[in-house]
């Protein structure tokens, strides 16, 4: 009796109690950290929580921030969910900021087709890009993580040497390489006049929406769903799932470039070179989906949290000694923590079923070291 | 004529030295591919051991306990992230992903909390790794300047290399661990303890990466710079599947990745632009892949049929 009880009782809990069970020991670590720099962490953490959510100004900064997290949150989450891994959001959300920042800057004729032609532009381009990584898992079993990756790192560096030797704004400082300003008409309109917050944060919103219908209300989201719980079966069950490979990474790298568009038009209002990649923007994004569980509403709660998190950093850079990295450590033992499938393995143990089943290899993903054991 | 040679020679001694950073790390990568393990970490790790070898070089001042507490921090993270993936059945990318943001995290905020700064630390107190004494070959100036500068730890790399190659096709605990990359359950029916294997591979492979780290600050230039591995782990381990993750396959990749890395830093002085030239490692990385993938594809069709 006393068994079934708790097991009820830990399976109605036990999706709540990963992220906070997660979040209450991340915290703890950070804590630690803090005290080695010889600061008291109720302190630290109230003047963080302070610094994130304390008054209007701080909360509007918070959502600002969060916009873009929000926004390649979603599109790890889309292909995440259906199975093909990529990590390549940062590139792919520099590769949308930069089109939509160069074309809206230097497309002739009038200003609202300078704008439509950047967006239209910038969002064709990172899903081609995006399109690329999935080209070579399909043709070349590539591991999605590792193209991904590389291909992160060359997109920076060739839009940075487009941005230096091409698209420079010689008007201010030379040693930041960016380029020029776009018209103060095509701008992000602010939400609340005088603030940072802009229409950004709506457009995010906009898309957790959407992308919810997406993954919950089509047949082209169930399928990517079932791809995601088992890709073999699915190709059994009549679905295809190269369609979905190709369809998934190509609509996220598109999201992930609508948050360098939203980067561009509502906060730097121009491509700088570095600062998707310093905020890291793309991995706490990820970080947001894999912490919610790909669920489009956790995320946007997520990302404000997490987006809170590195906004408090600042606020302790500014006022006390401790490094805001703190911020960037507790981010990623909290998703650390959310991987261990620690209360799933409680429950197991109070049952005491035997063998754990063996992990399924990384599916289609290209990731089976195994190719290493055919060529010996 | 002799300057084509003398030119070559430059080439051949910078492949060398930016290789075997890597070399160390995708080591540690093939390894943990044998025991299918996909760890992304590694990244993670090699900068925990660039830090860390630093940090020791500046209170100790000491090239040994350096490299001892490279390895052995570098060890210790992927230690844990081993019983992450295994004993707590994480998903293996996303432990990776998180090990790489904390420790990117961690260690620029150490370096303020001991250095006092961002960015980059470079101090003339701190010592370098012992060069190779090679004045024997002083009476060949082109084998001089091909094996300059070289440190011991560098060529340790190539005897790793065939001792683990010794290890994984003549031990036993070699063979169990293939064993458990070929298929976990039944190796496990047979009696070997295929958890322990895997976290003590991703622990050695963590080893390893510290060494490849240590290499990266205290070889050449001695300094640390924030994130100063720039994706090199990853590099590590695409290399590891580029060799076929063979311990000799690996050596020969990871030769081809210090060859597109030194050939980036050599371009730099011409008039390709210095930022392309940066983007050549991650760039080859992927066609050389691709290529090799391509040709493991068509190999093993007629094979099937």
């Amino acid at each position: 009796m006393k068994t079934s009880w708790s097991k009820k009782l830990g399976s109605i809990l036990a999706p709540f109690g990963q992220p906070f069970l997660a979040i209450f020991l991340a915290l703890l670590v950070g804590a630690v950290a803090i005290m080695i720099s010889g600061e008291n962490p109720f302190k630290i953490y109230r003047i963080m929580f302070n610094g994130a959510f304390g008054s209007e100004y701080y909360l509007l900064t918070t959502l600002t921030r969060a916009t873009p997290i929000i926004v390649t949150g979603l599109a790890a989450a889309l292909c995440w969910s259906s199975n093909y891994m990529g990590i390549g959001g940062e590139g792919q959300m520099i590769v949308g900021g930069f089109i939509c920042a160069v074309v809206s800057y230097h497309f002739p004729g009038p200003v609202w087709f300078k704008l439509l032609s950047g967006i239209v532009l910038a969002i064709a381009g990172s899903g081609l890009y995006s399109l690329f990584s999935a080209w070579l898992l399909d043709k070349f079993k590539m591991s999605l993580a590792i193209s991904t990756l590389m291909l992160n790192y060359s997109a920076a560096f060739i839009t940075m040497h487009f941005v230096q030797n091409v698209f420079l704004d010689k008007t201010v400082d030379a040693k930041l390489v960016q380029t020029h300003l776009i018209a103060e008409s095509i701008r992000l309109p602010k939400i609340i006049e005088g603030q940072r917050l802009h229409w950004g944060f709506i457009i995010a919103v906009v898309l957790v929406i959407l992308t919810w219908i997406l993954m919950n209300r089509t047949t082209f989201g169930y399928e990517s769903r079932m791809n995601g719980y088992n890709s073999h079966f699915c190709d059994y069950g009549g679905i295809n799932s190269k369609k979905i490979m190709y369809g998934m990474l190509m609509l996220s790298g598109m999201v992930c470039g609508i948050a360098g568009i939203i980067e561009v038009l509502g906060v730097n209002f121009r491509y700088v070179h570095n600062t998707y990649v310093s905020a890291s923007f793309a991995w706490i994004g990820l970080n947001a989906a894999l912490i919610s569980g790909y669920n489009p509403i956790g995320i946007l709660i997520t990302s404000i949290f997490l987006a809170g998190i590195s906004t408090g950093g600042s606020a302790l850079a500014r006022s006390t000694t401790v490094p805001l990295e703190i911020s960037s450590i507790i981010q990623g033992f909290i998703t650390l923590f959310i991987s261990a499938k620690i209360v799933i393995q409680f429950r197991k143990r109070q049952v005491k079923t035997d063998p754990r089943p063996l992990e399924p290899p990384q599916h289609s993903n290209g990731e089976i070291p195994a190719e290493g054991g055919l060529t010996s | 004529m002799n300057f084509d040679a003398n030119y070559l020679a430059v080439v051949f001694n910078s492949t060398l030295r930016m290789m075997t950073p890597i070399l160390y790390v995708s080591l540690g990568s093939a390894l943990c591919n044998r025991v299918f393990i996909f760890n992304i970490g590694l990244e993670g790790t090699m900068l925990t051991g660039a830090f860390t070898s630093i940090v020791v070089n500046y209170y100790t001042g000491s090239v040994l306990l350096s490299l001892l507490g490279a390895m052995i921090s570098a060890m210790i993270v992927s230690w844990v992230a081993g019983i992450f993936m295994v004993k707590f059945q994480g998903a293996m990318l996303v432990v990776g992903v998180s090990i790489n943001m904390i420790i990117s995290g961690l260690t620029t905020f150490l370096m303020q909390l001991i250095f006092g700064m961002k960015g980059a630390y470079v101090s003339t107190d701190l010592v370098a790794l012992d060069k190779i004494d090679i004045s024997f070959l002083s009476r060949w100036p082109i084998l001089t300047t091909m094996f300059g500068s070289l440190t011991y730890v560098d060529l340790f790399a190539f005897v790793l290399a065939f001792l683990l190659y010794l290890f994984l096709f003549r031990t036993v605990t070699g063979f169990h661990m293939r064993s458990v990359g070929i298929n976990k359950t039944a190796a496990k029916s047979l009696g070997v303890n295929a958890d322990r294997l895997q976290i003590g591979t991703v622990a050695f492979s963590g080893l390893l990466s510290g060494i490849g780290g240590c290499l990266l600050t205290m070889g050449g230039v001695t300094m640390f710079a924030q994130n100063i591995t720039a994706g090199r782990g990853f590099i590590a381990m695409a290399a590891a599947t580029l060799g076929g993750a063979h311990p000799l396959g690996v050596v020969a990749a990871s030769a081809f990745f210090g060859l597109a890395q030194s050939m980036a830093n050599m371009l730099q002085n011409s008039s390709i632009s210095s930022e392309l030239t940066m983007a050549l490692p991650y760039l080859s990385t992927i066609f050389a892949l691709a290529f090799y993938n391509f040709v493991q594809i068509r190999r093993s069709k007629p094979s099937k049929n």
